[in-house]
């Protein structure tokens, strides 16, 4: 097995750090974006649907309220 | 056979299977590229002609053929909607694209990054870096066809066709670059996979990030098309429970 | 196959009362042309040897820009839905509208090709094999751009997608057009090369037409 005799020494990857390291963090976005970002629209997919039922909830209300105002004032 | 086939094509059985499925997956993705990037980052020794830069092989040559066959797989998929009118195949296909877009993006900025010590500039002419590129742009007008649509089942459609379009091409486009290629600058001898010159232990551990890294791929595309699912298959029975169930669970922000 | 020739009278009648969609992509072909020695400079060497690409990407440039006018009109005016619900053979009928297309668009191109290639000092031995290749890779250009049009005429914003759909799928014509006029001018026998252009042609005429027709359906039904 050959690798490295040193932590500082497998950092500077021969020579070679900012290539190396400079690819896997390109692959660590990528990684990161692919899971983060289906995720994330999965969420706002969530809130949007809770948005949408609570405003129906209000509008259900509302026009429970006018509804029985006018009945109030009929009376 | 076929009725497995048709089961696939049930957006609900694919939303419970891959959701079981999931946990296991994870697992053994994390555990095969954990194990093939720190093997392959830390523990091989160094190659004889590139040193240490070599280590960019282990994640670039696996990103390229999973973005290549991504694109086979989206073809697949739009001709089985377009033959079968499979609605699932669409939404599998509608994921492939994105991933594949990045995959193709990863392939190409390691390609560059390596090439930059290698070839002394960050880009070349290679038949191998230009058919990748076109790959990318074939990703972005796959996307772009299917945003530019309102109407989601024309978009399908249309996207299912340039798509299977731009499959035809695939080959005619690889052929012509690599001649054109030749023509101008023969053939480059600078291979990534040229494997045959190296000892076992620097491509075993390309296989677990390779494995590992199809894994992910498969993660990637399921999220996707869970999500696709639910925002499609809302008005359906199921769906509603699932959703009402998350609901509960708390703000349902699992 | 009177249906073929009624198809092209008529598209060729239509084509030449306005003349304007004729003329402009050879207007944008000579302009664009002329401009690139403006970019470069005049030096007859360095225009030589760039000339084959330069004709070829105009080329490419100008047809596709020319696809705008295949379908919108008749796709506004509704004829083109008519003409998918009519009992013809479809095939037979989108191969003859762009056929006549390509005779509008493609063909004076053509012809004016080696007029330009000449004022940027290409060399004798290279026109015919231009010629050659423009008269066979033209018509492919024509089939892709119908198919990303189709695709794309039920859309608003059309005019920048069709490029991004496209482009990529014309590299293999522009490859191999610019190939042999390279290879004539290097003395290699170059007709494999025009073989190879042909047998794209063949398959583009076989296949693109059935994608045309799909896409079409799909942009009808918005």
């Amino acid at each position: 097995m050959g690798g490295f005799n040193s932590f500082s020494e497998f950092l500077a990857m021969g020579g070679y750090a900012i290539y190396v390291w400079s690819a896997y963090a390109f692959f660590v976005v990528i990684l990161v974006f692919n899971i983060w970002q289906p995720m994330l629209a999965r969420k706002k997919y969530f809130k949007l649907l809770l948005r949408r039922e609570q405003v129906q909830q209000e509008r259900a209300q509302a026009k429970q309220k006018r509804e029985d105002m006018t009945n109030d004032s009929t009376s | 056979m076929w009725q497995w086939f048709f089961k696939l094509s049930s957006p609900k059985w694919f939303y419970t299977i891959s959701g079981q499925l999931m946990p296991w997956l994870a697992t053994l993705t994390t555990l095969l590229l954990g194990v093939g990037l720190v093997w392959g980052l830390a523990f091989t020794p160094p190659d004889y002609q590139m040193g240490e830069n070599y280590r960019i092989a282990y994640i670039h040559v696996p990103s390229a053929a999973i973005a290549m066959g991504c694109y086979y797989m989206m073809a697949c998929m739009a001709a089985a909607f377009l033959i079968w009118r499979i609605k699932m195949a669409d939404m599998i296909a509608k994921a492939c694209a994105p991933v594949g877009m990045t995959f193709t993006a990863l392939a190409l900025f390691t390609g560059s990054v390596w090439g930059i010590p290698t070839w002394g500039t960050w880009w070349i002419w290679d038949a191998r870096l230009t058919s990748t590129l076109i790959m990318l742009f074939l990703f972005i007008g796959v996307m772009a066809l299917r945003s530019a649509y309102d109407s989601e089942a024309a978009g399908a459609k249309a996207t299912a066709v340039l798509t299977l379009v731009g499959v035809v091409n695939v080959p005619i486009i690889t052929y012509s670059v690599k001649w054109w290629n030749t023509l101008h600058q023969g053939a480059s001898s600078l291979s990534l996979s040229n494997t045959a010159a190296n000892p076992p232990q620097i491509w075993v551990p390309a296989f677990f990030v390779g494995f590992g890294l199809l894994g992910f791929y498969l993660i990637a595309i399921i999220l996707r098309t869970r999500n696709e699912i639910l925002m499609r298959e809302r008005r359906t029975e199921w769906v509603d429970e699932i959703l009402s169930a998350s609901k509960s669970k708390g703000q349902g922000l699992s | 196959m009177s249906i073929i020739k009624a198809t092209l009278r008529r598209e060729l009648l239509i084509a030449f009362r306005s003349p304007g969609d004729i003329i402009n992509p050879l207007m944008f072909f000579v302009i664009a042309v002329s401009l690139f020695p403006l970019g470069v400079g005049a030096d007859q060497a360095f225009l030589s040897e760039i000339a084959p690409g330069v004709v070829w990407v105009t080329a490419l440039l100008a047809v596709m820009l020319s696809m705008d006018s295949l379908f919108r009109a008749d796709y506004e005016d509704g004829s083109l839905e008519q003409l998918l619900l009519s009992p013809q053979p479809l095939y037979f009928i989108i191969l003859a509208k762009v056929s006549s297309h390509w005779l509008v668009s493609g063909l004076p191109l053509v012809i004016l090709a080696p007029v330009f290639a000449s004022m940027l000092a290409l060399p004798e031995g290279g026109m015919f094999p231009l010629v050659a290749g423009l008269l066979i890779g033209t018509p492919i250009l024509t089939l892709l751009g119908a198919v990303g049009m189709a695709l794309t005429v039920g859309l608003s914003r059309s005019g920048l997608l069709l490029s991004v759909l496209i482009l990529p799928l014309y590299i293999p014509v522009l490859v191999f057009g610019t190939g042999i006029v390279n290879s004539a001018l290097n003395s290699i026998d170059i007709s494999g090369l025009l073989a190879l252009l042909g047998a794209m042609l063949v398959l583009a005429l076989c296949l693109a037409p059935l994608a045309i027709i799909a896409a079409l359906r799909i942009s009808v039904s918005l």
